[in-house]
């Protein structure tokens, strides 16, 4: 009798007489039925992408497909030694600060009536209530720490549209240009809820870096538009896809609500985890990667100094016996040269020089400024010696000093 | 709120625009065509805000 060439089952050989043929077939078929036991059957695998790993030693289970976009990693703490994994690719996300990690302009801002007003950093928001309140929430999904908050004030009877906006800078929006896109979010409402379905806009301009108002754009077109989806107390992840146009050149990014009636104590929508990319949704990841990353990233629209009483600003020199002048070098350089944005109040500020001298100032005004350092002064109420260093600092709780260069 | 705005030249000799709310905010704006607040100031006699476009629910801004 001869073998197969690899699983050595008995077969007759080229010149063996019939003789016992069923059994010789038999046999065969018996060492054949028990080499294909050992073997893993096609149904294992059930859906396209799966893969088949081993559990122990000889032992092939199912491996299922992960989500678009992620990678297999080791992982001995599960059953096939293999885990799906997002993976983190840098700039994948074009939204900044998606998920309201940052907040230099303070954790509660009131927005007044019809006017786009910077709430949590990189997100503007505009509403023709009276009063609407954008806030840093800690209710939030596994993964993350914090949601913006986007409220009607308690007993507030407005009923125009609340918007929360974020647009995002040319050079992040063209590589973009007639792709698919894809906007997700996590996303519930609050126990007073008064609004119906969630609108979510991607807006998109033809020049760039437009920034103000992106309904007043010029080329504006709307890639993804939809108000189909009823929220609810829970979070859900919301993805949202869209072709942005081929002469996209500024794109935003708005998530609204219109409430009904007079708002209760919790009339409001929570959202975190935004991201825009490009293809079909993936895991979130932050623009950035990092905490670091992200607030970096948000200082080059806007840069808080100095904040409350005796606050260090910088050095200071006066250049004559009625003006002292102040520079810093900016943390990150911004998207244009910034504005000067402070608080004045008499003696908000102060220059403490040599021998101990103190000369209190109202404001401090730019002098001139690039996108990597601003250079200030004050001219009104310095009164010091000429050519004398001074100590910059905040004088007074309400004192505050920051650049801006938002869009 | 509309703040009321004034250009003043600077020791530097920059001429800059200073626009102060109510509030005691004051905003110190470059003359860059690329500042935003610059921007809302060459256009501070237009109407604030346009008429967006809105879906089912939202039906204004």
């Amino acid at each position: 009798m001869a073998t197969s060439p690899n699983y050595g089952w008995l077969e007759p050989d080229n010149t063996d007489l019939v003789k016992n043929g069923a059994l010789a077939i038999r046999t065969l078929g018996n060492a054949i039925d028990t080499t294909m036991a050992t073997m893993t059957p096609k149904s294992t695998v059930t859906t396209k992408g799966d893969l088949v790993a081993a559990t122990a030693a000889s032992t092939p289970a199912r491996l299922a497909v992960g989500n678009n976009g992620e990678t297999l990693v080791a992982d001995s703490s599960t059953t096939t030694g293999l885990r799906w994994q997002g993976s983190y690719t840098a700039g994948k996300n074009r939204i900044l600060n998606g998920s309201m990690d940052i907040a230099q302009r303070g954790t509660s801002i009131s927005v007044g009536s019809a006017s786009y007003t910077y709430t949590l950093d990189r997100w503007k928001c505009y509403s023709g209530n009276s009063a609407t309140t954008v806030s840093q929430n800690t209710s939030a999904p596994t993964g993350f720490n914090y949601s913006l908050k986007l409220q009607r004030p308690n007993a507030n009877t407005g009923t125009n549209a609340l918007s929360i906006v974020q647009i995002i800078e040319s050079a992040n929006v063209v590589q973009l240009q007639g792709q698919t896109a894809t906007i997700s979010f996590y996303l519930k409402k609050g126990a007073n809820y008064s609004g119906g379905n969630i609108s979510i806009q991607v807006l998109s301009g033809t020049v760039a870096d437009q920034g103000g108002d992106p309904y007043s754009w010029t080329g504006l077109t709307v890639p993804i538009n939809d108000s189909s989806y009823s929220p609810t107390t829970s979070f859900v992840r919301l993805p949202y896809s869209g072709t942005i146009p081929s002469g996209a050149k500024e794109l935003a990014v708005a998530i609204s609500y219109t409430p009904t009636g007079t708002a209760g104590a919790d009339d409001a929508i929570y959202i975190t985890g935004v991201q825009l990319e490009a293809g079909a949704v993936t895991s979130y990841q932050t623009a950035t990667g990092t905490i670091q990353g992200e607030l970096a990233a948000c200082q080059r629209y806007y840069t808080l100094w100095a904040s409350g009483n005796s606050q260090p600003i910088g050095m200071g020199t006066y250049l004559n016996t009625t003006q002292v002048n102040g520079s810093i070098s900016l943390p990150v350089e911004m998207r244009t040269t910034p504005t000067i944005s402070i608080v004045t109040g008499t003696d908000y500020y102060k220059a403490s020089s040599g021998g101990g001298g103190t000369d209190t100032l109202n404001s401090l005004t730019l002098d001139t400024c690039s996108t990597r350092a601003i250079r200030f002064y004050n001219a009104s109420e310095a009164a010091g010696t000429s050519g004398q260093a001074a100590v910059l600092t905040t004088n007074n709780a309400a004192a505050f000093l920051a650049f801006q260069a938002e869009l | 709120m509309k703040p009321i705005y004034s250009e003043v030249v600077t020791p530097n000799g920059d001429t800059v625009i200073i626009a102060l709310y109510d509030n005691g905010v004051m905003l110190s704006i470059p003359m860059d065509e690329a500042n935003s607040d610059y921007q809302a100031y060459l256009n501070k006699d237009k109407a604030e805000q346009s008429t967006p476009i809105v879906t089912n629910e939202a039906k204004t801004k």
